[in-house]
């Protein structure tokens, strides 16, 4: 046995590459559970793969045939009901531990320097990934396939000048039709999740371990010190086990409740004469949404509602402050948690129509959400923070 | 530890979703094989006339065309209808409701103002309730045919993974406890 | 991870050892069961996978048909479509009856009873393709070529069958292979089963319908 890990070792780095990254690679001791969703997010996307595929061997990317060939998936394939609700549940559990990986790089200030490149992959990773799920959401053809891809498509028709040309283009048609599905579904499958989201991804972690982890802390550790302990096998059965928990969670929805996550509207086949009384999107775009109905101008809600993610950018130079943590920062602390309370109310105002009470609650937390930028840079000239613990006691 | 528990509570947050969905007044619904193939009969009697359901390979007899010119509208599939009207048994609950809301008023249902539809069953029929929960069922039947295979695996792929979560937890615990009680030493690889 | 030991406390030290040492043997049994389970789990989890990539339940149920023989005259011989493969129905004469009988066993590659092939002697129901390399044979009421009996007669590389579709000559090493049917009545066939058991469905030896 050991004669063969030679023979690789000599013609390839595999021993010295599992050792380096994953056998003795330095990981602060004091992880949380926050640190867990990286690796959660993860998961979801090898899922998302592999059932991807599964279902693109039998459905039919053409406006005619797309609805009947779910319902082929679903009624048909052996398991096919499986694979397709693991599929449409996936993006779930994916944005799920997406939003709170990122609201860990929030709190504990893991965007700050040296981890600006990692905190930028991972922005490019959610952006790639929302246009993925909005492409994949197309693919059904069911009605609020059809008119979420027609609406949001149609936002492109603010830029000046360009725009009502540019969503032409982009749909390949005067309408959201065949054009644009054969387009969403080549990207869908092939440049979005392996060109972008699997290269990017690769790029993330290869910066986290250029830097190593953040910690609850925030104090740059000592790879060797006594604060720091090999990846395995604590964070192997860390990881193990917590993913064995999130999976159980998400299989009990995908056996017992698929339909608590899925648009009721969408079970009906699109109908370009028709538009939904309400018009959903699904529960991650929620918040974005709101933004975007908050702002009563056409391009300025559009610019928001970009803004709001691009703004996450800025973030190293936003907060310069000398402690990351905001365990150690009462204001930032209660600004935060407060910005997360404000992110979940921003998606309930998604859920509803934009109208009174509604809209009004929804433009105080796009103020809010905006606010909380603003207000980082201005905290370290005056916040009292709390002392920092020692890295020999941790 | 306390985000922990934040987390599992984030986690099942959904569920309670679901509870909130009462809005349709609580009626009882029958998914019996008997239920299912009264509901059968009640398709093809009183709703194949107008309703295809292609799905199960039932064609409706009238055309959409003829449907669109008597009524307005084309009478739409109603393979997956009980999907497309609520989440879990709602969609169910709100065919069912749709049936018995006819009345006389110019509205002509009470769930569904202006409906297109025509009332299927009549007023004097004593049986109309029950052909509308029948129906209802198999329309709910119809929407996922193999849900109940669905449930069957799902016992035993949950009661499983609650199994290897536990069983992971404690190797986990294990590995960790070398190292939580570890207070002097340095960390030797 | 043991602790570092103090030289002069061996009695303490070897008891914490102990300690140690069962704790990792829970640890490992526990490791061991937790690694089973596991692994376990994610084999079991490829199946459904496996079992998407067979043919679907649409494709099984057309996998049940009928066929009317009411117009198959004697000698004659009709090709039917079944699971996209070609099934061979052939009214057989007296004549082809007996001639089959006389064939002795002992001179057949495949040997088969008339009984095994045929549910009524005056109906053979087989797979038309050649069990050599596919081809599809023809049917020869009279003569197949080569031959002074009817039968069957591959033109790709001239494999001969009797009136039972039992190999009597040339490449092909087994008997034309059977598939499950029944007689609704005296003029109807139902043929195929929509329980699917792969090609380990007998095909050796004539098997009837389940009476489900």
């Amino acid at each position: 046995m050991s004669g063969a890990r030679e023979w690789m070792d000599r013609r390839f780095p595999l021993t010295e590459f599992l050792e380096r990254h994953i056998t003795n690679y330095p990981t602060p001791k004091n992880l949380n559970y926050w640190w867990n969703f990286g690796s959660v997010a993860g998961i979801f996307f090898v899922i998302q793969v592999i059932t991807g595929v599964w279902l693109t061997m039998y459905y039919k990317p053409e406006t005619r045939l797309a609805f009947d060939s779910v319902e082929h998936i679903m009624r048909d394939v052996n398991y096919g009901w499986l694979i397709r609700y693991l599929h449409a549940l996936g993006p779930t559990g994916f944005f799920f531990a997406l939003y709170l990986h990122m609201g860990r790089g929030l709190y504990y200030g893991s965007y700050q320097s040296p981890r600006e490149l990692l905190w930028w992959t991972g922005l490019i990773i959610f952006l790639a990934l929302m246009a993925e799920a909005f492409m994949g959401y197309l693919l059904p053809w069911g009605q609020m396939s059809y008119w979420a891809a027609t609406v949001i498509t149609n936002l492109f028709s603010a830029i000046p000048f360009f725009g009502p040309d540019f969503v032409i283009w982009l749909r390949g048609d005067f309408a959201v039709g065949d054009a644009t599905l054969g387009r969403f579904f080549s990207l869908h499958t092939t440049l979005l999740p392996l060109g972008v989201i699997g290269l990017v991804v690769v790029l993330h972690l290869t910066a986290l371990h250029r830097v190593g982890s953040g910690n609850p802390t925030g104090l740059e550790l000592d790879k060797k010190g006594p604060a720091v302990i090999p990846f395995s096998p604590y964070f192997i059965t860390k990881d193990l086990w917590f993913i064995s928990l999130v999976l159980t969670c998400y299989l009990f929805f995908v056996f017992f409740q698929p339909d608590l996550f899925l648009e009721p509207l969408n079970y009906e086949p699109a109908d370009p004469f028709v538009t939904p009384h309400h018009m959903v999107t699904e529960w991650y775009f929620l918040p974005f949404y709101a933004i975007l109905r908050s702002i009563p101008h056409k391009l300025g809600g559009v610019l928001a509602m970009f803004g709001s993610i691009l703004i996450l950018a800025f973030l190293p130079y936003l907060d310069r402050s000398a402690l990351r943590s905001a365990r150690y920062r009462p204001v930032k602390r209660v600004l935060t948690w407060l910005f997360f309370l404000n992110f979940a109310v921003l998606g309930y105002v998604g859920l509803n129509q934009p109208f009174g009470t509604i809209l009004l609650l929804g433009r105080i937390s796009t103020a809010y959400y905006f606010l909380y930028f603003l207000v980082l840079p201005l905290l370290p000239a005056r916040e009292r923070v709390k002392p920092l613990p020692k890295e020999g006691e941790l | 530890m306390k985000i922990f528990n934040l987390l599992i509570i984030l986690m099942l947050f959904p569920l309670a979703l679901r509870a909130a969905d009462a809005e349709l007044p609580k009626l009882d619904l029958d998914f019996s094989e008997a239920a299912l193939k009264r509901g059968e009969g009640v398709y093809k009697s009183s709703c194949q006339a107008c309703h295809s359901l292609k799905y199960l390979g039932y064609q409706s007899v009238m055309t959409a065309e003829a449907a669109r010119s008597a009524f307005g509208k084309a009478a739409p599939d109603l393979s997956l209808m009980a999907k497309a009207r609520g989440r879990g048994r709602q969609g169910a609950r709100y065919i069912q409701a749709l049936l018995v809301s006819y009345n006389e008023t110019p509205e002509k249902n009470s769930l569904f103002p202006n409906i297109a539809m025509p009332p299927v069953f009549s007023k004097d029929d004593p049986e109309s309730a029950q052909k509308a929960r029948d129906v209802a069922a198999f329309l709910f039947y119809a929407a996922e045919p193999l849900a109940k295979e669905r449930r069957g695996l799902g016992r035993y792929v949950l009661g499983y993974m609650v199994l290897l979560t536990a069983l992971l937890y404690g190797v986990n615990r294990k590995t960790w406890r070398s190292i939580k009680t570890n207070r002097s030493g340095k960390n030797t690889p | 991870m043991p602790p570092r030991r103090c030289a002069g406390r061996r009695n303490q030290g070897l008891a914490m050892e102990e300690e140690k040492f069962a704790a990792l043997n829970r640890r490992d049994f526990l490791t061991m069961t937790s690694a089973a389970v596991g692994l376990g789990g994610m084999g079991l989890a490829t199946v459904p996978f496996l079992k998407a990539l067979g043919p679907t339940r649409d494709i099984i149920r057309a996998g049940v048909m009928e066929v009317d023989i009411s117009g198959l005259k004697e000698g004659e011989s009709r090709v039917v479509m079944w699971r996209k493969q070609p099934v061979f129905i052939v009214r057989r004469s007296r004549e082809m009856v007996e001639q089959a009988k006389r064939i002795a066993l002992s001179s057949l590659r495949d040997p088969a009873q008339p009984e095994e092939r045929v549910q009524r002697p005056d109906l053979l129901v087989c797979l038309g393709i050649c069990t050599h390399l596919g081809c599809i044979p023809s049917w020869h009421p009279e003569k197949v070529p080569g031959l002074d009996q009817p039968g069957f007669y591959c033109p790709c590389h001239g494999g001969k069958y009797d009136s039972l579709g039992r190999r009597l000559d040339g490449p092909p090493p087994e008997n034309l292979h059977l598939l499950p049917y029944r007689f609704l009545n005296a003029n109807k066939l139902r043929i195929g089963t929509e329980k699917f058991t792969g090609y380990s469905e007998n095909i050796r030896k004539v098997q009837e319908l389940p009476r489900a």
